[in-house]
């Protein structure tokens, strides 16, 4: 891909520079290590892990199911990292592990932490619903807790050319930023990730304090610290993830998930020479539109639906773009290095093939919402007919699903219902009341198509062998159906079996496909719920787990300081001093000495972390 | 990590209480006069139902005093709790 000046929210005059597997690679800040790979011409990341198949970067999210790397040198290291969430920093050593890293073995001397905290409302993300709840519950006068994994607010906002109150999204996010920072019963974490839940609103996040930076600018800070936080209410805000389709050679580095290439052109200003665009749904047009706006050659839209007649793809046939209704991309071709050249159009149900040449195919197989959370205290998902894509079925205690990750898409819909969700957390637990609120914006969502239920084409020759269902195990059509026709009739048996859906991605790409090929291939019906999620939601590491303690003064989340056992006693003025100091039998003078020897760290670790 | 609401303190976390089995599960009046398996049923066999469960806890870190909870232990929600001599209706 090359990168387009003036576009993304990467900070072009200065420049970078890191190693990829010993070569120097040139970068910009704000860019994470797979936008720059992909910005230094590095399509292919690695092979495969059982089958040596060039791979390469799927799309700008953490739901990337190759882009994972060694991060670091020797001792420190750390494998399996997911490039599309590590950013850059001068000096950064990456090493292309894509399935498989390697434990360093030497003591880590990295330093982490892990504190305490209580709020009234946690929100997990921060996209369009996450600010909106934030927002909501926190002017209600909740205690509010926002977290998100990214570096700035904004979730889905941040990859896409979409504009709110007649101004783009990027002002409106930073209007409810101001106002949540104003706000001082508010805590913001970005780079933090949620990854369990607990029972009575035990919450605990990954926060990346300082690993991020490079060595010298650490300053002493630990790299991560670990909140375990109360809460009474949870919102899950986490958004959707996009599926991909399953064809032969679906594989091939240039092969991404179609929100995954317009996040790169708004996120990173990266740009494909030649798309082609094959998709079931509207919402893929987006990145057809977006691409063009941005002058890229998009050299044709593949619908699997006969006739679209949706807003979106009028627009796109407005501007020129051919789009052929009916149609699958049945095969891929490769050029030397093993990346995607072109692929092989035909009609669906067969007829002419065509060869379109193109370096970048964005692929849109619907989009499956992102509720993980929801998962580890009991809930459960059903099957949506409509959305084809799971959404959550119960309610469970405490917790309150919205946005994209409620099956809500739409920006306005998923801000109209954040808006409301929050204020019912806040009034749960005690704040305003959901009735006599603010009024939620109105929703004013260009109305999509029905997306096509669809998931695979299927090879003319009926070689499956290189039709993958799941790229981070190299689970292929071929490896299911040789499951399926074994005798295994469970999914659950299937994953065992393939493993199919396990592996550090956790099957977030597969195993909504990998469910539905089962379905399909007993002729069933795709209804029950057979999607458990398990914590944790991402990695966690048992070193970052066990990090020393520390509190934090007020709500600054940037400087770590000790205190000893009284608490805040001791750094409290004096004159509120005497009443608990005499109360334990400790003179001031006595007092002074005995914080005396923890005072010269605290110095130290506030100096540090200022 | 449970919550559990001490009555006299007010909610904690989990590690300052210790768990002390069925609630009242009361000492027989004359126990000489009990059966070997009478005795037994008293010393050891408890209610294993799936639901709400009365059951004792001890907030060993903090006022060390006893007290019952009420528990769903299907969905692990906290119910409500109550002094020592309370009612499970009081529970709250």
């Amino acid at each position: 891909m090359k990168r387009l000046d003036g576009r993304g929210r990467i900070k072009d005059d200065r420049t970078i520079t890191f190693t990829w597997d010993g070569r120097a690679m040139s970068a910009h800040p704000g860019d994470t290590v797979a936008s720059a790979l992909l910005a230094n011409g590095v399509r292919v990341l690695g092979s495969s892990v059982l089958m040596n198949r060039p791979r390469g970067v799927v799309t700008d999210t953490m739901s990337d199911p190759n882009a994972f790397g060694q991060i670091g040198a020797g001792e420190s290291s750390e494998p399996l990292m997911r490039l599309t969430q590590v950013e850059v920093y001068e000096g950064l050593t990456a090493i292309s592990r894509i399935h498989k890293g390697v434990l360093p073995t030497g003591t880590d001397t990295g330093r982490f932490e892990k504190r305490h905290a209580h709020c009234d409302v946690l929100v997990a993300g921060a996209g369009p619903a996450g600010l909106a709840a934030a927002l909501a519950a926190a002017e209600a006068g909740a205690r509010v807790l926002l977290v998100d994994e990214h570096p700035h607010l904004g979730g889905s906002l941040l990859g896409e050319d979409v504009v709110i109150d007649d101004r783009p999204a990027h002002l409106w996010v930073a209007d409810v930023e101001q106002r949540l920072r104003d706000n001082p019963a508010v805590t913001i974490l970005t780079r933090t990730t949620v990854f369990n839940v607990g029972d009575q609103g035990a919450i605990a996040l990954m926060q990346r304090v300082s690993e991020h930076l490079p060595e010298d600018k650490r300053r002493g800070r630990a790299l991560r610290r670990m909140w375990q936080v109360r809460t009474h209410e949870l919102v899950v805000a986490t958004g959707a993830t996009e599926r991909p389709l399953v064809f032969p050679n679906n594989d091939r580095p240039g092969v991404m998930l179609a929100a995954g290439v317009r996040g790169y052109l708004h996120r990173y200003g990266l740009v494909p020479e030649r798309a082609v665009v094959f998709t079931t749904n509207d919402d893929a047009y987006r990145t057809v539109l977006d691409l063009i706006n941005a002058g890229v050659d998009v050299a044709l839209v593949v619908d699997v639906r006969p006739d679209p007649q949706g807003w979106l793809p009028r627009r796109a046939r407005e501007l020129g773009v051919e789009v052929r209704g009916g149609s699958v991309v049945m095969d891929t071709t490769a050029s030397e290095d093993g990346a995607l050249a072109g692929v092989v159009v035909a009609p669906l149900g067969g007829g002419d093939t065509e060869l379109i040449t193109c370096d970048v195919l964005a692929v849109s197989g619907g989009w499956d919402p992102l509720f993980d959370l929801h998962h580890y205290l009991g809930g459960t998902a059903r099957w949506d007919e409509q959305l084809l894509a799971f959404v959550q079925d119960n309610v469970v205690a405490g917790q309150r699903v919205t946005g994209a990750a409620a099956g809500i898409f739409g920006t306005t819909a998923c801000r109209r219902d954040g808006h409301l969700i929050g204020l019912v957390a806040a009034e749960t637990t005690g704040f305003g009341s959901a009735a006599s609120g603010p009024a939620a914006p109105e929703a004013a969502d260009v109305t999509e198509q029905a997306p096509a239920d669809f998931v695979r084409v299927a090879a003319v020759d009926g070689d499956e062998s290189h039709t993958f269902v799941d790229h981070h195990r190299d689970v292929t059509m071929a490896g299911i159906e040789r499951a399926l026709n074994s005798g295994i009739t469970n999914v659950e048996h299937l994953k065992r079996y393939t493993l199919v859906g396990t592996g550090t991605e956790q099957g977030r790409t597969a195993k909504v496909n990998a469910g539905r090929l089962t379905a399909d291939h007993f002729d069933l019906d795709f209804q029950h719920d057979w999607r458990v999620e398990r914590a944790t939601t991402s990695p966690a590491c048992h070193v970052r787990l066990v990090g020393r303690s520390c509190r934090l003064a007020r709500a600054s989340i940037r400087s770590a300081r000790r205190r000893s056992t009284p608490g805040t006693s001791h750094t409290e003025p004096s004159s509120r001093m005497s009443a608990s100091g005499s109360a334990h039998g400790f003179s001031r003078r006595a007092r002074r000495t005995w914080t005396r020897p923890c005072s010269a760290s605290v110095r130290r670790c506030a100096r540090a972390s200022a | 990590m449970f919550q559990i609401r001490c009555p006299y303190c007010g909610p904690r976390d989990e590690p300052e209480f210790k768990y002390g089995g069925q609630a009242h599960v009361a000492y027989p009046a004359d126990p000489e006069q009990l059966s070997d398996e009478e005795w037994t049923r008293f010393l050891f066999v408890r209610d294993n139902s799936r639901g709400r469960y009365a059951e004792r806890w001890n907030h060993a870190a903090g006022c060390r005093r006893w007290f019952n909870v009420i528990r769903d232990n299907g969905t692990h929600e906290m119910v409500g709790s109550y002094r020592s001599g309370e009612q499970p209706e009081d529970a709250r």
